[in-house]
C-alpha cells in the first residue's frame, strides 16, 4: 500500500510527464481500438453483403468454373425433394447497357440478374424508390433497376434500356421500377433485375440459372443434404459447388484473416512506441531520484520494494493510459459510425478482441518497460542518502548491453538465414522468437549508439546554430536510458513506414510485364466462342493472328496443407492459365514470334512448348518451385473438375508474368474465394479436357501499329464492345493501374507508421523536459554569466535535434533490417524473392515528420526555459540537484 | 539483570577506498563502543573518515576488517536483505540533506519506516502521532516538507528515524544545513530525547557549539580515533573548538585504546587553552 502511495507521490511529483505518458498510451490504445472496431463493423457489413449476395440461404449451390452455368433440370429434380421447402433461381451475367441505336448508357458493365421470382429474393422484398416490380407473364420484357444504375444512366421509370445482341440491334427492356439502396450494398455492382426467362433467352444460356439458393425444411440436416447433391452433375451438366452458411463464412474469414491480423499489427505499432514512451519515463524517474531511492534503503525498504515501486509506476500509467484509450477509441468510434452510417450498420459497437488486446497489450508493455529501471532501482545504494555527488554512468553496463543487444539480434538472422529448415519451423520461430529478440536486441544497443553518436553529431549542431560546442558536450549522455527510450520511440514508427515502403515496394517491383507482352487485355463477362474473335482481328490496328484466348481455372493441388502466415494464407490452390500454345509461345519448332516472352528459369523454350503441345504437362512459376521445391520433369497433382485428381508434368520453370494480378482485377469476387499460389501455364486443350471450359473470358491482343494505343483500345472497344460487353484495356496501363492501387494501399499503411510517430512525439516532449530540469542550475548558471536567451533556447533545441537525427539514422537501419528479413519471409511463405527497392522519396519524408516532430515537441519546454527568471533557475537547480 | 548487549560496538575496523598507490585508508583500525543512553559526537577534519565511520555502522558500506556490532549482532556478517530488515528494527538514520519526499506529508513521512514494515495502521497512526506531539510538530503534521523551515524539516526526518524504536540513532551533520537558531532547536532536541528517552545518539559534526549537547565528543584524525572528553568537563563551545584546532594540528594522543573514555576525560581542558 505504502508502495503505491509512493508511486502515485511519484507520478503527482510530475505531472506533466506523467500526463504526457498517459496521453500516448491513451493514444496508442484508442487506435487500436478504433481500428478494430472499425474492422469488426466493415466485417459485418461484408457478412451482410455476402447474405445479401446468398440470401442468407441455408444452402447456395454454384458452378465450380465461375463461368458455367447450372442445367434447370437440377432444379426441377431437387424441388421434388421433399426436404426443400423452396429453390431460389438466379441468373447472373455482366453487360453494357446500350440505348435503342446501340450506343451504350455508360462506360460501366451492370450486373444483370435474371429472378425467376422476385418475391422469393431479398432484393424483390425490398421497397422500391418507384414503380412496381414485375410479375410474370404481364412485365415480360421489363427490368428494375437499382439506384445507383438510375443515377449512372439518367434513367428513370418508363424510360426504355437495351442489351447488346451479336447480331441485329439491341433487345429493348422497359424500366417499370427503381430498387432503393440497401442499407449495406455499398459496394454491390449495379445492378439491373429481370425476368429469368428473359435474360436466359438474350445471353443464350437457355434452360440455365448460375445461383440456386435452397431453403431447407426445419431440421433437415444441411450436409446431409449437400451430400447427396453434390455428385449431381449428370442433372446440372457442371460440377458444382455447394455452400452453406458456415462454409461460407469460414471461407471469406480465411480469405480476410489477413486484413484482420495486419489491423491488430497497425496498433501494435503504436503501442510499441507507447511503451518505449513509459520506459522513459520510468527511467527518468529513477535516475532523479537516486536520492530519495538511497533514503527509502536506508530506512528500511528492502530491494524489492523498491523495484515494486517503479513496477507500479509504470502499471498505474498504463493502466490510467489504457482506461482512457478504450474511451476514446469508443468515442473515435462513435465518430466514424456517426458519419459513415453504411459503413457502421451495427451503430458504434466496440471490437471487444481490440479492447482487451489494446489494454492487456499496454499493461504487458508497461511491464515490459519497467523492467530495466526496476532492477536499476534496486541497485540504487542507500549510500546515495548521505552523499551529494552524483554517478556517473557505467560505462560497463553501456558496453554489457551493446554486446548482449548484438547477440540478441543475430538470433533472428540465424533463423531466417539458416538454410535446411523446415518451413513452419522457420516461420513460427521467427515470429515468436526472432522478432521479439531482434526489437529487444536493438533496443540494448540504443545507449551505445547514442554514446557513439553524439561527440560526432554534437559540434556540428553547435555550429549550426551558433552555439560553443563545448555547451553540447554530453547532453544526451547526461540521460542514457531516458534518451534511448525515447530515440527507441521515435524509432519504432520511422522503422515501420521503412519496413512498408521499402519491402511493400520490394514485392512490387519484382512484378514485371515481360518485354514481350500482348498489348491489349480483353474481358469478356458473358464469356465469348474463341471464334468471334474475329470481330476483333478485324479492327484496323489489331495484328492478325495475334489474339490470344485464355483460359482460367483456380483448381486445388492435390496436397491439402492449410497454414496461417500473420498477412496471408498459405495458398493451396493455383491460378492455372491454359493458353493457345502456338500464339503464346510462337507457331513453329523452333518457335517464332510469341506473343508472350517468358524468361526461363528452368527448362528452355523449344522443349517446354513442345510438351505443352503434347501431353498433361504445365509451365510453373519460380514462386511455384521455390515454395513447393517442384521443378522440371517433376508431375503436380491436380484436382480438376471432370477427372478428378491427375498428374501434370512440369516442363519450365519461368519468372512470374502477374498474369494472374491482371486477370484478377476482372475477377474480384471470383477471387475472394481462393488465394492461389503462382500461377501455372498450360495449354488450351488441357484446360478443356480437364475442366470442361467451354466459354472463354480473357483475350490478349496484340497490335500492328505504333500508332497511339489508347487511340486503339478505344476503336477495339467501340468495333466489339458493344455486341460482346466486352471490357479492353492496354495491358501495361493495367498494370500500372494495379501498381498505383497497391502504391496507395502502402502509403494508406504507412499513416499507421506515421501515428506511431505522432505517438513518439510526445515521449520527446518529456525528455527534452527532463533534460531541462536536470540541468536548470547549470542553466541558470550560465545565464548568470552572460548566456543570452536567444542561446539558450538553442541549446535545447539543438538536443531534440540530436535525438531526431539519431532515431531517423536507427529508424531507417532498423527499417531496412527488418525490410531484409521481411523479403526473405516472402520467399520462405510465398516462394518469392523480391529484388530490393528503396523508395527514396518516402523516405525522406519519413525522416523530415521524425524531425519536425522532435523539433517541434521542444518547442514548449525550450521556450519555457528560456522565459525562466535566472535567479530560479539557479534556486529550482539545487533542489533538484 | 541480564547483561544487556551494548548498543554499538565498533571492533578493530578498518576501511580502504581505492586501489594500489591511489589507495585511501579512511579508516585505521579503529574500535569504539557506545553505551545504552550515550549521546556521542564524532569530531574531526574534513576527510577525516567521520562519514565512513558513520556508514559502517549503519551497514550502509561493508568494512574491509574488523566488525560493526548493533546490539550485539554483527552487522559485517549480513547479507543485504538482512542488513536492511535489521537497519529498518535497530537502526534510525539522520541526513545532513533531510531527504524527506516532497509529496507526502510530515505525517506520513514519518510513518514510512512502519508501513516498510507492515506495521497496523492504527498502530502507526498512534505513534507518528506521539512522535510529532514530542517533537513539537504537532500542529504540522499534514503540511508537505516544502511548507516547513529547515529546522522543522530535520525535526521530521529526526521523528522518522526514531519511530522504530532503533538501539541507535545515527546522524550525519545533522544540523549541516541550517543556520545557527535552527541548528540549537535541533540539538536541544537531540539532547531531549537523549535525556528522557534514553535514545543513544551517534552525530558526526564539525561545530563544537554543536558537538557540546553531546555528552562526549570522540575526535578523528587520519582514520583513528585520537581523543574522547566528557562534555561535562568541557568549559564551553569555545572550549571544546580549541580542542577540535588542537586535534586539526595535530595534537591530541594518536593511541586510541578500547578504555579511551577512562583514559582521556580528565585531561585539563585548559592545558591548551591559551595557544
Ligand atoms: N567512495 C569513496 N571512494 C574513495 N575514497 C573515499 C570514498 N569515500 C570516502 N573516501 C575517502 O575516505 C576518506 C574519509 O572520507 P569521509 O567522507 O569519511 O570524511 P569525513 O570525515 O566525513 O569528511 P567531511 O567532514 O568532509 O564530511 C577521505 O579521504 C575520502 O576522500
Ligand atoms: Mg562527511
Amino acid at each position: 500500500m505504502v508502495i503505491l502511495r509512493l508511486a502515485i507521490a511519484n507520478l503527482k511529483r510530475t505531472k506533466m510527464r506523467a500526463a504526457l505518458t498517459i496521453g500516448a498510451v491513451a493514444a496508442a490504445v484508442s487506435l487500436v481500438v478504433v481500428i478494430t472496431s472499425a474492422f469488426a463493423s466493415l466485417q459485418q457489413v461484408a457478412y451482410s453483403l455476402l447474405d445479401e449476395y446468398y440470401s442468407a440461404v441455408d444452402v447456395a449451390v454454384a458452378p465450380t468454373n465461375n463461368a458455367d452455368v447450372i442445367h434447370m433440370d437440377l432444379v426441377r429434380a431437387m424441388e421434388k425433394d421433399d426436404r426443400v421447402n423452396e429453390v431460389r433461381v438466379s441468373l447472373e451475367v455482366s453487360s453494357l447497357m446500350v440505348d435503342n441505336k446501340g450506343n451504350r448508357l455508360a462506360p460501366w458493365p451492370v450486373k444483370l440478374r435474371g429472378l425467376r421470382d422476385p418475391a422469393q429474393h431479398d432484393a424483390g422484398r425490398r421497397a422500391l424508390a418507384s414503380g412496381h416490380w414485375f410479375e410474370m407473364p404481364a412485365d415480360a420484357n421489363s427490368v428494375v433497376i437499382g439506384e445507383g444504375v438510375a443515377a449512372g444512366m439518367k434513367l428513370k421509370v418508363g424510360d426504355m434500356v437495351g442489351l447488346p445482341r451479336l447480331e441485329g440491334g439491341p433487345v429493348m427492356f422497359k424500366v417499370i421500377g427503381i430498387v432503393g439502396k440497401p442499407d449495406v450494398l455499398w459496394i454491390e455492382l449495379p445492378s439491373v433485375y429481370m425476368p429469368l426467362k428473359e435474360l436466359q433467352d438474350w445471353s443464350g444460356y437457355g434452360d440455365t440459372a448460375s445461383l440456386l439458393e435452397i431453403d431447407l425444411k426445419p431440421e433437415v440436416d444441411f450436409e446431409a443434404f449437400v451430400k447427396d447433391w453434390e455428385t449431381r452433375t449428370d442433372l446440372a451438366g457442371v460440377p458444382l459447388k455447394f455452400k452453406t452458411e458456415l462454409r461460407h463464412k469460414g471461407a471469406f474469414d480465411q480469405a480476410i484473416v489477413g486484413v484482420r491480423i495486419l489491423s491488430y499489427l497497425g496498433g501494435a505499432i503504436a503501442m510499441l512506441a507507447a511503451a518505449f514512451i513509459i520506459f522513459s519515463t520510468l527511467a527518468m524517474g529513477v535516475a532523479e531520484r537516486s536520492r530519495l531511492l538511497g533514503m527509502l534503503r536506508a530506512i528500511g525498504a528492502v530491494k524489492v520494494q523498491v523495484g515494486q515501486l517503479v513496477v507500479i509506476e509504470g502499471m498505474t500509467l498504463s493502466m490510467v493510459g489504457a482506461g482512457l484509450g478504450v474511451a476514446l477509441g469508443w468515442y473515435w468510434t462513435w465518430l466514424l459510425a456517426h458519419h459513415y452510417p453504411d459503413l457502421f450498420i451495427a451503430g458504434a459497437v466496440l471490437s471487444w478482441g481490440g479492447v482487451i488486446f489494446s489494454v492487456s497489450g499496454s499493461l504487458v508493455a508497461a511491464l515490459a518497460a519497467s523492467l530495466i529501471p526496476a532492477v536499476s532501482a534496486t541497485g540504487v545504494s542507500a549510500l546515495e542518502a548521505m552523499t551529494v555527488v552524483a554517478r556517473p554512468s557505467r560505462a560497463k553496463t553501456i558496453a554489457v548491453c551493446a554486446i548482449s543487444g548484438l547477440l540478441l539480434m543475430s538470433i533472428d538472422h540465424i533463423i531466417v538465414f539458416l538454410p535446411h529448415m523446415e518451413q513452419e519451423v522457420r516461420l513460427w520461430t521467427h515470429l515468436c522468437l526472432g522478432l521479439p529478440t531482434l526489437m529487444f536486441g536493438m533496443f540494448l544497443l540504443t545507449p551505445a549508439i547514442v554514446l557513439a553518436v553524439e561527440p560526432l553529431l554534437a559540434p556540428i549542431i553547435a555550429r549550426l546554430l551558433f552555439i560553443q560546442p563545448a555547451l553540447l558536450r554530453q547532453q544526451l549522455s547526461g540521460g542514457l536510458w531516458r534518451t534511448a527510450g525515447t530515440v527507441s520511440a521515435l524509432t519504432v514508427g520511422l522503422a515501420a513506414l521503412v519496413v512498408i515502403q521499402v519491402h511493400g515496394r520490394s514485392l512490387l517491383g519484382g512484378w514485371k510485364l515481360p518485354t514481350e507482352f500482348p498489348d491489349l487485355v480483353l474481358f469478356s463477362p458473358l464469356g465469348v466462342d474463341p471464334k468471334a474473335m474475329d470481330a476483333v482481328e478485324s479492327v484496323p490496328g489489331v495484328k492478325r493472328d495475334s489474339v490470344l484466348p485464355i483460359a482460367l481455372v483456380s483448381p486445388q493441388l492435390g496436397t491439402n496443407v492449410i497454414t496461417l502466415f500473420g498477412m496471408m494464407q498459405r495458398p493451396n490452390a493455383t491460378s492455372m492459365f491454359g493458353v493457345d500454345v502456338d500464339k503464346a509461345l510462337g507457331a513453329d519448332d523452333p518457335p517464332r514470334d510469341p506473343m508472350v516472352g517468358l524468361e526461363f528459369k528452368q527448362g528452355d523454350l523449344v522443349t517446354a512448348r513442345r510438351r505443352l503441345k503434347e501431353e498433361r504437362s504445365v509451365i510453373i512459376t519460380e514462386e511455384f518451385y521455390k515454395l513447393k521445391g517442384i521443378g522440371v520433369g517433376d508431375k503436380i497433382k491436380i484436382n480438376t473438375t471432370l477427372n478428378g485428381e491427375v498428374e501434370y508434368t512440369v516442363v519450365g520453370v519461368i519468372r512470374s508474368i502477374g498474369a494472374d494480378m491482371i486477370a484478377r482485377t476482372f475477377n474480384l469476387e471470383a477471387e475472394m474465394e481462393n488465394w492461389t499460389i503462382g500461377s501455372m501455364l498450360t495449354s488450351l486443350e488441357n484446360v478443356r479436357r480437364d475442366f470442361g471450359i467451354t466459354k472463354l473470358h480473357l483475350f490478349m491482343v496484340n497490335l500492328d501499329t505504333a500508332d497511339d494505343k489508347g487511340a486503339i483500345t478505344k476503336r477495339v472497344r467501340e468495333a466489339v464492345g458493344e455486341k460482346f460487353g466486352l471490357l479492353a484495356a492496354d495491358a501495361r496501363r493495367l498494370k500500372h493501374g494495379i501498381d498505383e492501387g497497391l502504391t496507395r494501399l502502402i502509403h494508406m499503411l504507412s499513416t499507421v507508421a506515421l501515428a506511431a510517430i505522432a505517438v513518439a512525439s510526445l515521449g520527446v516532449i518529456n525528455t527534452i523536459m527532463a533534460s531541462v530540469r536536470s540541468r536548470q542550475w547549470q542553466l541558470g548558471v550560465l545565464r548568470s554569466i552572460g548566456l543570452t536567451r536567444g542561446s539558450m533556447l538553442r541549446i535545447v533545441l539543438s538536443e531534440a535535434i540530436l535525438i531526431g537525427l539519431i532515431a531517423s539514422a536507427k529508424g531507417i537501419a532498423v527499417g531496412m533490417i527488418l525490410s531484409n528479413i521481411g523479403n526473405r519471409m516472402s520467399e520462405v511463405v510465398a516462394g518469392y524473392d523480391p529484388p530490393w527497392v528503396i523508395p527514396v522519396t518516402p523516405l525522406i519524408v519519413g525522416v523530415s515528420i521524425t524531425l519536425a516532430v522532435t523539433l517541434f515537441a521542444s518547442i514548449i519546454p525550450a521556450v519555457q526555459v528560456s522565459r525562466a527568471d535566472t535567479l530560479n533557475l539557479l534556486k529550482a537547480g539545487r533542489s533538484s540537484a | 539483570m541480564p547483561v544487556m548487549s551494548k548498543p554499538l560496538v565498533v571492533d578493530n575496523v578498518v576501511k580502504r577506498f581505492g586501489r594500489g598507490d591511489g589507495q585511501v585508508v579512511a579508516l585505521d583500525r579503529i574500535c569504539f563502543e557506545v553505551d545504552h543512553g550515550d549521546f556521542v559526537a564524532v569530531m574531526g577534519a574534513s576527510g577525516s573518515g567521520k562519514s565512513t565511520l558513520l556508514h559502517l555502522m549503519a551497514g550502509l558500506t561493508q568494512a574491509d576488517g574488523g566488525h560493526v556490532l548493533v546490539n550485539g549482532q554483527d552487522l559485517t556478517a549480513m547479507n543485504d536483505k538482512r542488513l536492511t530488515l535489521f537497519r529498518r528494527e535497530h537502526i534510525g538514520l539522520v541526513f545532513q540533506q533531510f531527504n524527506l519526499i516532497p509529496t507526502l506529508s510530515a505525517a506520513e513521512n514519518v510513518a514510512l519506516p512502519l508501513r516498510f514494515a507492515g506495521v497496523a495502521e492504527k498502530t502507526i497512526q498512534e505513534r507518528v502521532a506521539t512522535m510529532l506531539g514530542k517533537l513539537g510538530l504537532g500542529s504540522r503534521a499534514k503540511h508537505r516538507p516544502d511548507a516547513l523551515s529547515g529546522g522543522e524539516q530535520q525535526r521530521v526526518a529526526i521523528g522518522r528515524a526514531l519511530i522504530t524504536n532503533p538501539a541507535v540513532v545515527l546522524a550525519d551533520e545533522p544540523t549541516g544545513n541550517l543556520d545557527s537558531a535552527n541548528s540549537d532547536a535541533i540539538c536541544r532536541v537531540l539532547r531531549e530525547l537523549n535525556e528522557t528517552d534514553n535514545v543513544t545518539i551517534v552525530m558526526v559534526t564539525h561545530e563544537p557549539s554543536v558537538g557540546m549537547y553531546a555528552r562526549r565528543a570522540v575526535f578523528i584524525r587520519d582514520g583513528q580515533l585520537c581523543r574522547t572528553v566528557d562534555t561535562t568537563d568541557v568549559a564551553d563551545a569555545a572550549a571544546l573548538g580549541v580542542m577540535y584546532q588542537e586535534v586539526l594540528s595535530g595534537g591530541g594522543s594518536a593511541a586510541p585504546t578500547h578504555d579511551a573514555r577512562d583514559d582521556e576525560v580528565d585531561r585539563p581542558v585548559s592545558e591548551t587553552a591559551d595557544v
